[in-house]
């Protein structure tokens, strides 16, 4: 044996440090846990894994989530589901124009003279003076009988009879489509310049007098302060009427004789030679517009939603004692509600909970200490300091509701009542010092269920805002005031927090009278 | 060997969140190669499993500075980065209680030990071996395990334990002498009881 190099020595070694296993029984994970909650304190087991996170961080987290969900169903679901009626004129297909696209769907009253938005055709029966003539030609050159212009034409008329109400019309931008018939001379002017930009077109057979006249009853109807501009129309484009109907003359009393030259006809608004402003023709065009909403036979319909259930979830801070606390706790669950009266409801639910805390040594029980691996029985433990615990429980409120404030989509409620505590478990973890002046700690759990009936008084207000369809959203903060001790350590319980709820009231009934 | 990667995997992100299911779970795949490295370096067990637990927690501290996703075997690296964690421990350990240890030396059995010059080294066991280094004195022990079997030089290990490289060498060079006569007794007495 002295012939035991170095080398076979440490070549033995290595093998047996590769190849022993040592018993292991010896080790007890006991022990190394109660290191480890010493020194490396585990937050409770149970619970949602949000709970552990900061609260500075998912606090803001659920109100985000709370408000995307609010605004993409109010913005979604519930503009589909929405009944406002269509506005009336926009059913009117047969007047919109090609490039209707931005046309502003009022409806207009056909009666008001601030609604004479369109074309005034007037013409005449006298031959056209010669200027009149070249600008007529020069027209009637560009526009074929009976031949759709295009809406965008330009038109000049350098028109003697045009000028001589010294008003130039240079231009007629139509913006319209314009079917003009052939019959006589026939130009077109611009009448009335919209202020929004719509100039409208008309059919103008006049001889020089009536051309002058006209261009004159219209500048004067202008000077008189009619309305030459829609209010609320925005359209460039704005109402095409078929022109191609047979042109009917009448007198407007100031000698000139008018012809509306359309299927449909519009207010005239003109200029009386001795007097205001007058509106002559009729309104059959607007009329034609105006929808023919003949009100049914009226009849309530009466529905029921009484009943509402809820899904509803939040947070809240529970104080155990006065200590702060670093974890927000949470609350996830199902509501019902009935509406006794109109504004009188009664309300409960079923909240699964899971409420962290910490809270100080005196106000707890003095826990024993399980036996560990220096301690083979249960030990009376020194003063407790501060505990951190944790209630895994159903919560079930029983509140009864009263909405003091509402208006057309939003109540405002307050909400009163007491909450059982049913406690399916509690993890505690308690910490001291020992007499070395060490830091202790251990962990108790306790999974027999606790029943605290009407523990907690509830107090709550806030605000219900209806989606649609049944709907609503519900925003609650809340305060939970305890009527019991809980738990193995007697602890009185305050809770602070805000519950948000999306609700769902169903059609139980509906009724007509 | 990717399940057990991800299993692993698993576990260490459990105890990164101090989950105790996780870190019990973990436990008790490593506490086997804890025991292990700890054993030759103490000869007391109650300070053997003070030190495992002392390295398990110092391991639980400092999960979150081991990257699994750096390795292709997960288990291998992380035994490794556990290996290191143990053996710093034992260092630890050595180092604060080296102030009435070091002055120890063999037990007196160990060194009535006589060289009888004979063979049956090759009738020891593993097990005989490593108790064989434990019988030897805390600063020869701790000496010979660095050097041996961690593979750590006199400059390493000099500066771990705060010895000169002199002084590292010199009880290198006992531990292998007292090793020598442990196992040689050892044999001999196997030898007389197991003839061949």
């Amino acid at each position: 044996m002295s012939n035991l190099s170095d080398k076979d020595i440490d070549r033995l070694s290595r093998e047996a440090a590769d190849s022993y296993e040592p018993d292991t029984v010896s080790l007890s994970w006991t022990r190394l846990e109660q290191k480890l909650v010493e020194q490396m304190p585990e937050r409770p087991p149970d619970g949602f894994q949000f709970g552990r996170i900061s609260p500075y961080v998912w606090g803001p987290a659920v109100v985000l989530i709370a408000g995307i969900s609010f605004y993409f169903i109010k913005t979604n679901i519930y503009s589909k589901l929405s009944t406002r009626s269509i506005d009336p004129v926009s059913q009117m297909n047969h007047v919109r124009q090609a490039d209707s696209n931005q046309s502003a769907t009022k409806n207009v009253p056909a009666d008001s003279l601030s609604t004479v938005k369109n074309a005034i055709a007037y013409g005449s029966d006298h031959a056209a003076t010669s200027g009149a003539s070249d600008a007529i030609s020069s027209t009637s050159s560009k526009a074929k009988n009976n031949s759709d212009e295009s809406a965008s034409s330009v038109l000049k008329i350098p028109g003697a009879g045009a000028r001589s109400a010294g008003r130039p019309v240079t231009k007629v931008e139509t913006g319209t489509k314009s079917s003009l018939n052939g019959r006589g001379s026939k130009a077109i002017i611009p009448s009335v310049v919209l202020s929004t930009g719509v100039v409208t077109s008309h059919e103008l057979s006049s001889g020089s007098g009536g051309s002058s006249a006209t261009q004159h009853a219209i500048e004067n109807a202008s000077a008189n302060g009619i309305e030459k501009s829609i209010p609320g129309i925005s359209s460039a484009s704005t109402t095409t009427a078929d022109l191609t109907g047979t042109a009917s003359s009448s007198n407007t009393g100031s000698g000139t004789t008018l012809h509306t030259a359309s299927v449909y006809s519009l207010p005239l608004i003109v200029a009386s030679a001795t007097g205001p402003a007058m509106i002559t023709g009729n309104d059959s065009l607007l009329n034609s517009l105006a929808v023919q909403k003949t009100p049914g036979p009226q009849k309530t319909v009466r529905i029921n939603r009484s009943l509402s259930i809820g899904f509803t979830f939040g947070a809240d801070y529970t104080d155990g004692g006065g200590i702060s606390n670093n974890q927000l706790s949470n609350n996830i669950g199902i509501t019902l509600g009935y509406y006794v009266t109109s504004k009188l409801s009664v309300n409960t639910g079923l909240i699964y909970s899971n409420k962290f805390y910490w809270a100080p040594g005196h106000d707890h029980d003095r826990p024993s200490v399980p036996p560990n691996g220096t301690n083979t029985t249960y030990a009376w433990a020194p003063d407790i300091e501060y505990v951190n615990g944790a209630f895994n429980m159903y919560e079930v409120p029983l509140t009864l509701r009263y909405d003091f404030a509402r208006n057309e989509k939003t109540r405002f409620f307050i909400n009163a009542g007491a909450s059982s505590y049913f406690l399916l478990k509690q993890t505690n973890i308690y910490f001291t010092h020992n007499g070395g002046g060490r830091p202790v700690a251990w962990l108790t759990k306790d999974e027999s269920p606790s029943n605290y009936w009407f523990g907690v008084g509830d107090l709550s207000f806030g605000l219900e805002t209806d989606l649609g369809k049944g709907f609503s959203f519900q925003a609650e903060p809340f305060f939970r005031i305890p009527f019991q001790k809980m738990g193995v350590e007697n602890l009185k319980m305050y809770s602070y927090g805000f519950m948000l709820s999306f609700r769902y009231a169903p059609v139980l009934s509906r009724s007509r009278k | 060997m990717n399940n057990g990667n991800h299993h692993i995997s698993t576990l260490l992100a459990g105890c990164r969140q101090n989950d105790r299911a996780s870190q019990k779970e973990l436990y008790e795949f490593l506490k086997g190669y804890a025991m292990k490295i700890c054993y030759r370096y103490q000869h007391n067990q109650y300070q053997v499993e003070e030190i495992v637990n002392e390295g398990f927690t110092k391991f639980f501290k400092n999960i979150h500075q081991f990257d699994e996703n750096r390795h292709l075997e997960t288990s291998m690296a992380l035994k490794g980065w556990f290996k290191r964690i143990l053996v710093n421990t034992c260092i630890d350990y050595y180092r604060k209680n080296s102030s009435y240890l070091n002055g120890q030396t063999l037990s007196e059995e160990t060194e009535k030990i006589a060289d009888r010059g004979e063979t049956g080294i090759d009738k020891l066991s593993y097990k005989e071996i490593i108790e064989a280094i434990r019988l030897l004195s805390p600063a020869y022990r701790t000496v010979f395990n660095l050097f041996v079997i961690e593979g750590m030089s006199h400059e390493e290990i000099g500066k771990h334990l705060g010895i000169s490289v002199g002084a590292s060498k010199s009880n290198l060079s006992k531990a292998r002498e007292n090793l020598r006569k442990i196992l040689t007794k050892k044999a001999d007495v196997r030898t007389y009881v197991e003839p061949i």
